[in-house]
């Protein structure tokens, strides 16, 4: 297990070059000036031909790449941002407090009203509870965020006025209506998956047998079935907590939250590309650490997995 | 567990089913599921009927009409221009079904395929395939789509392209995930060592009993391509007005949602429709295709 | 006791009458920005979010106070000969450091706005010289008609100590001479600045965009527009940015609130390929299809006014009569003329290039619109920001195109608004943004700028309606929606409100 962890740790340096030429190559190819981002709508032809000329645009695709490269990787300098002047490494790290708090709260809705609700779904099946959640599920996963998002404000914050309508001045209050927003999605997402795979697994012939044994219903679910259901619905959390550190930018605009989403967004619209490719580089590691983390639970939970990582001997 | 004919007796006469057969048999008995199907059905004749059964000229724009409520002469009202809002979502079925169900169905088939390849034959092609998947993860959506367009130029199979390779990694790794639990088990080896061939391993054995979770994740995430679709105008894929197209109707709408809430509403219930039809129908399937469901 | 009485009276006169004297300068106000400014350093090139802050942040040599231009840190402008100017400063300007500020920091200023190259309109200006400690020689490579104040008032003037005292060129926490000082800035969510009380300037002699009527200024970063509307409403925010026509009668005669108009110095505009509309007669028939009514009603709510020429009536050298003047207005019948005499049919495509915004978006889909009653359809080529601004000069995308929405305006002149299209020295291949190569547009238009009387402003007008390479569409309205807080709402030039100038 050690070996697979330090092989996966290890194919992460590649993975982290490809991720730096190909958004760099994405870049070069994209139209769309940052120059005209830098000098406002009323900057001549000529006076944008000479910015461009003056940041180094001009220059050809593999002295640029070199260039990128090299201050990437071997000065560790992820550049300074056009758009904000200042290091895209710290603009990062300062949005990614609002992010990640997001992140988490939503995260732990996700899990603890998600999962719950899909393990009800599934032992009711096709019952009443079973037919609500899903249709529930079902609203939640289509309903258009930024609605749900000015719904809840038109009810919460500007007739009631308990909650601020946008911001983050107000402490751990600005952070309820977008976490309860973002997580409508990611709540009936994880309860269908779970009921759908809790389902499959009550079906199968361990389980019956272990009822036929007499065991309660709640042995069963939590010993037998709960941990072999349990693998789709780690893929998700983890891709969701990947997606989620990556920032919402539709709860972001919406509410006003200078979280990494809306920084990137921003950057890519304006054509900033240090922030574009820097912000790109730190949240592919983020991701891929993560990714690798799913798969080090996916060992934990089933044996069968785990085996597969630490050899094929023998087997095909 | 699974047996790759059935012989049901039908007094004397013997019907032999494929597999795929049993699965559309046991589909048509899911009354649900029928009733998603028969509703999207009626949704994809709406889109292509539109010409002749929509109540007005989904382009014509009127001063006096501008954000008129739902009434008589105008059942969901009218839009910032005054155009027919039932008009318009019924034509706008057209762009948004052929969006939605065709980037849902490249995604899944493209994904299915590489899940299917990446679980089977694990290790070395394991590693690489997710890694490449890691890295085309790393980009954001709309950089992809602006690099496509780029490269590719516009028009609608670009702009499909575009939605679809947001899906691929999803549906790759729920399946890997699922692959990965059933591979070992006793029933595939047992296959294996009779010589079945790869590809019958593949779809017969490892499929049906993991497919499961792609579906789900699949028919839920139709809603979502449909409202990226109207962002890709941005960038010059996707659609361009007067056409309607439900994820842009909403993206218009948005900034009077709080005065003019039906401009939101009825596309918003459109794309909702889609969305519990294909849960409906894709449920079905996987009830379907379950084995141990089967009697 | 009676003395004691009358002292205790006179101590609670005095009192009162320094509260009220304090009781001038409101306690704070927060106002809402629609854009993000960035980089609020000083030499940074003038973006949207930027425009909405630029006064409040910093001060120049000249500013433009409602409509002339008056000094601000300067005292004195001396004419030496045609393109060299003395400048003199007052000699007790301080910035909020404590720094003096003198004419070799002017020099420095200038000198590095021109190294940085966001400010390209600086290329003018060839050199500063430090004449003696308040006086500051500049030597112009050109002038034209009204460039002066404007260069004078187009670079921030900061101290060259405090410049480079800070780790960041000023990026986020910039010191200046204004009455207000950064304290606090989140990127992307609020700019807090704090009045200086140590502010150099007497009372008197302050311009509009450096009073300061208010203690602490917030700005508030909300992207969404609906949202800052909501914020209005739950007086999170006292001030909004220009917000949608159809929320106005959510503000306006509502108990608390109030909405001020402001007419905003850019316009919408229509640019032909010349390549593919060779003919003057089709040019003319697409503006007369176009009824501008519509337009204003769909896509500014009804508040609008139609341009009579690139820009609006509020810059000085727009000629007066130009107002009653005949514009193309709505003709079916004079269109339908002139496209037969153009020889265009049903069924002729248009390719329509813009901008993608909401309010561009329905100002295309109306033009649209209207040529379909003629027959004629139109594509709609829609692009974000930044694609927009590269295809728009692009050589290689011009024929990609046949009618493109733009819309321009300048800080002092109509001819720098005309300059930004239809100066083909400005572009990039020798023509106007158009593709025209017509020299008699070009003479006329040089003579306009040289000097622009109404002669010449008029010859090019109505050369330039003549043979309709643009045609002006709306001249755009900002409403600027507050709270009762503010009773007298003040804007700069540019329509951007000034919270230290408002009256509270």
């Amino acid at each position: 297990m050690i070996r697979y962890i330090g092989k996966r740790l290890l194919w992460m340096i590649p993975v982290m070059l490809g991720i730096a030429v190909l958004i760099f190559s994405i870049m070069y190819i994209c139209p769309g000036d940052p120059a005209q981002s830098l000098l406002g709508p009323s900057a001549s032809a000529v006076e944008l031909a000479a910015k461009r000329e003056e940041m180094g645009l001009n220059d050809p695709y593999i002295v640029r790449l070199g260039r990128y490269l090299y201050q990437t990787f071997i000065r560790l300098d992820l550049g300074t941002s056009y758009k904000f002047g200042t290091s895209v490494f710290a603009g990062l790290m300062e949005r990614m407090q609002y992010t990640l708090v997001i992140a988490l709260l939503c995260m732990c809705l996700q899990v603890f009203v998600g999962t719950p609700l899909g393990i009800m779904a599934a032992t009711h099946h096709n019952g009443l509870w079973d037919r609500i959640s899903m249709f529930l599920a079902l609203v939640g996963v289509s309903i258009p965020a930024f609605w749900l998002a000015l719904m809840l404000v038109l009810i919460f914050a500007v007739n009631l006025g308990w909650l601020p309508t946008s911001g983050v001045a107000n402490g751990i209050a600005s952070f309820i209506l977008p976490c309860i927003a973002n997580s409508f999605a990611g709540i009936a997402s994880q309860a269908r998956h779970t009921r759908s795979s809790m389902l499959e697994v009550i079906r199968s012939d361990y389980i019956v047998t272990a009822k036929a044994k007499g065991l309660s219903q709640k042995t069963v679910l939590f010993k037998h079935a709960l941990p072999n259901a349990l693998i789709p619905i780690i893929t998700i959390v983890g891709n969701g907590m990947g997606m989620m550190l990556g920032g919402t930018v539709i709860i972001e605009n919406v509410f006003a939250i200078p979280g990494v989403g809306r920084y990137m967004t921003d950057a890519i619209n304006s054509r900033d590309y240090p922030v574009v490719m820097g912000g790109v580089l730190v949240l592919g590691l983020i991701f891929s650490l993560i990714m690798l983390l799913v798969d080090i639970v996916y060992a934990f939970v089933d044996p069968r997995i785990k085996a597969q990582y630490e050899g094929r001997k023998g087997k095909k | 567990m699974s047996t790759a004919v059935n012989d049901t007796h039908v007094g004397v006469r013997t019907r032999r089913q494929g597999q795929l057969g049993q699965v559309m048999h046991r589909l048509r008995k899911n009354k649900v599921a029928m009733l998603g199907l028969v509703i999207m059905l009626l949704l994809i004749a709406m889109a292509l009927l539109s010409p002749w059964i929509a109540p007005y000229n989904y382009a014509k724009t009127s001063k006096a009409d501008r954000y008129a409520s739902p009434s008589w002469q105008h059942l969901f009202g009218c839009d910032a221009m005054g155009r027919d809002i039932l008009s318009r979502i019924m034509y706008g079925a057209r762009a948004s079904l052929w969006l939605g169900l065709m980037s849902t169905l490249v995604a899944t088939v493209i994904g299915v395929l590489l899940g299917s390849l990446v679980g089977y034959y694990g290790g070395r092609v394991d590693n690489i395939v997710m890694r490449i998947l890691d890295i085309i993860q790393a980009i954001p959506g709309m950089l992809l789509s602006i690099a496509i367009s780029a490269a590719l130029g516009s028009g609608i199979g670009n702009t499909i392209l575009a939605l679809s390779i947001g899906g691929v990694p999803m549906t790759v790794r729920l399946l890997r995930g699922s692959i990965l639990t059933v591979r070992k088990q006793e029933y595939i080896e047992a296959a294996e060592k009779i010589n079945c061939s790869k590809w019958r391993v593949i779809t017969a054995h490892i499929l049906p009993n993991s497919i499961a979770p792609v579906i789900v994740s699949v028919t839920m995430g139709i809603g979502n391509t449909i409202l990226q679709a109207a962002s890709l105008s941005y960038i010059g894929l996707g659609v361009q007005p007067p056409t309607p197209e439900w994820g842009a109707m909403l993206s218009e709408g948005k900034s009077m949602i709080t005065k003019y809430p039906h401009l939101c509403i009825f596309p918003g219930l459109a794309i909702m429709l889609v969305v519990l039809c294909l849960n409906m129908l894709g449920d079905g399937l996987r009830d379907a295709m379950d084995p141990k469901l089967k009697n | 006791m009676k003395k004691f009485l009358s002292i205790v009276l006179v101590l609670i006169m005095a009192l009162s009458m320094a509260s009220f004297a304090s009781a001038e300068h409101g306690a704070s106000v927060t106002v809402g920005l629609a854009g993000d400014p960035g980089n609020i350093g000083p030499f940074q090139g003038m973006g949207l979010g930027r425009i909405g802050i630029l006064f409040t942040t910093y001060e120049m040599l000249m500013v433009k106070d409602g409509n002339e231009f008056v000094g601000c840190l300067m005292k004195e402008l001396t004419p030496v000969d045609d393109l060299t100017y003395d400048v003199e400063l007052y000699d007790y300007i301080v910035d909020q450091a404590g720094n003096k500020l003198t004419a070799s920091d002017i020099k420095f200023c200038f000198d590095t706005a021109k190294a940085d190259g966001n400010l390209p309109k600086l290329s003018a200006v060839d050199s500063v010289e430090v004449v003696s400690e308040y006086v500051a020689r500049f030597h112009f490579t050109a002038l034209a008609a009204g460039d002066l104040e404007s260069l004078l008032m187009e670079c921030p003037i900061v101290t060259q100590a405090a410049y480079e005292a800070s780790a960041d060129k000023m990026a986020t926490d910039p010191v200046t001479t204004s009455p207000y000082q950064v304290v606090d800035y989140k990127t992307g969510s609020t700019i807090t600045y704090k009045r200086n009380e140590n502010y150099w300037q007497k009372d008197e002699l302050i311009p509009s965009t450096s009073k300061h009527n208010v203690d602490e200024i917030t700005f508030r970063i909300i992207p969404d527009p609906v949202q800052m509307v909501n914020a209005l409403k739950t007086k999170e925010i006292d001030i909004s940015a220009a917000i949608d026509g159809s929320y106005i009668s959510d503000f306006m005669g509502v108990e608390g609130f109030s909405v001020t108009q402001i007419p905003d110095n850019t316009t919408k505009f229509l640019t032909f390929n010349y390549d593919s509309i060779p003919s003057a007669a089709e040019r003319q028939a697409i503006a007369y299809a176009v009824d501008v009514e519509d337009i204003i009603a769909f896509a500014f709510d009804g508040i609008g006014y139609h341009a009579k020429t690139i820009g609006n009536t509020k810059y000085p050298d727009f000629v007066e009569k130009w107002s009653d003047e005949e514009y193309y207005e709505y003709d079916a019948e004079k269109a339908q003329a002139l496209f037969d005499e153009a020889g265009v049919t049903a069924g002729k495509t248009y390719r329509l290039l813009y901008n993608v915004a909401d309010d561009n978006t329905r100002i295309v889909t109306t033009i649209q619109a209207a040529l379909m009653d003629f027959g004629i359809n139109v594509e709609l080529i829609g692009y974000d920001n930044a694609l927009f601004g590269t295809y728009k000069f692009d050589e290689k995308n011009s024929g990609e195109w046949d009618i493109m929405l733009d819309e321009a305006g300048s800080s002092n002149l109509l001819t720098n608004v005309w300059k930004l299209t239809l100066d083909r020295r400005d572009q990039t291949y020798g023509k106007t943004v158009g593709h025209v190569l017509d020299d008699e547009l070009q003479t006329l238009i040089e003579a306009a700028i040289n000097d622009n009387t109404p002669e010449n402003m008029d010859a090019f007008h109505q050369y330039l309606k003549e043979q309709c390479y643009e045609y002006g569409l709306v001249s755009k309205v900002n409403n600027l929606a507050h709270t009762t807080v503010v009773n007298t709402a003040v804007t700069c030039f540019r329509g951007q409100i000034l919270p230290g100038a408002c009256e509270y």
